[in-house]
């Protein structure tokens, strides 16, 4: 299964870079960016290129629903039928893909990806407890 | 039994939380420190970084010594986390079940030797690894699972 993130600005590679920080580095992953000014065609090509070179169905990540990296890839589906598309891509949510992307069936990996990224988010309060837990 | 016994100045970070603690199937992790024992900021870090589904033991080196050596840790997939070399040493010499080490992140610091990108040992902390060595645990530096071992001695 290959992995392509595609951003607003130069933030996909930087998300990869950071998780390869964590979880060592990836194959058959791919970033695209799409510029201030950059046209449509162009970022299409991009996606289209990235596409092509990766085996296998596609999971694609990408920055915010509705968006134009987002809106482009959901074009882009007739031609890649295999692709998947999930929003809000995070740290969490490229670790727990990398991680598991070899031996998670597609549904589940998807459904753990997504659950990764909300319990990511997370407020911090002194309130845990003081309880040790013991073998 | 006893899956990793690692070597990580930042102890439970993302490399160990997320990626070790995986690649492992790790069931329980014990902190072996005695500052963050007796340190409940230390400790309440340490939870907040803990994966979801596995056990987290914080102990002193002596009592994780006296827990790993009485067998109550057998059933359990053990990974073991150490701060510091000296640290492991004290462990590994009188804990028999650890066989291997993995040399993760050490602090990198003027007069001290580099084994690897990430550990770096002082000449008493060699010292300390040659010994082990030479009673039969096999030490390696190696940061992330992905990454090829890197065999000491």
């Amino acid at each position: 299964m290959g992995i392509l993130i595609c951003t607003h600005g130069n933030s996909a590679k930087e998300l990869l870079q950071s998780a390869e920080m964590i979880c060592g580095t990836q194959k058959d992953c791919q970033t695209v960016k799409f510029e201030m000014g950059e046209s449509l065609d162009q970022l299409q090509n991009d996606l289209k290129a990235k596409l092509d070179s990766l085996q296998g169905p596609v999971l694609c990540l990408t920055d915010l629903k509705g968006g134009t990296p987002f809106n482009t890839l959901v074009k882009l589906i007739k031609d890649y039928p295999d692709m998947e598309i999930v929003t809000g891509v995070n740290i969490p949510m490229l670790l727990q893909l990398f991680i598991n992307r070899e031996q998670m069936p597609l549904e589940k990996l998807l459904d753990s990806v997504i659950e990764a990224g909300q319990t990511g988010i997370y407020r911090y309060s002194n309130t845990t407890s003081g309880d040790n837990e013991e073998f | 039994m006893i899956v990793l016994t690692r070597v990580d100045h930042r102890l439970l970070h993302g490399q160990v939380a997320v990626s070790w603690t995986s690649h492992l199937s790790a069931d329980c992790i014990l902190i072996a420190n005695d500052n963050v024992a007796n340190d409940n900021t230390e400790k309440t870090i340490m939870k907040l970084a803990k994966p979801t589904g596995v056990k987290l033991v914080i102990k002193t080196i002596a009592d994780s010594i006296k827990a790993i050596n009485s067998g109550v840790t057998d059933k359990y997939k053990l990974f073991i986390v150490v701060k510091s070399i000296d640290d492991v040493y004290k462990l590994a010499e009188a804990v028999p079940a650890i066989k291997e080490i993995n040399l993760g992140g050490t602090q990198a610091a003027d007069g001290k030797e580099s084994l690897s990108s990430a550990v770096f040992v002082t000449s008493d902390e060699r010292q300390e690894l040659d010994k082990l060595v030479a009673n039969g645990v096999q030490v390696y530096c190696q940061q992330v699972p992905t990454e090829k071992k890197k065999i000491f001695g």
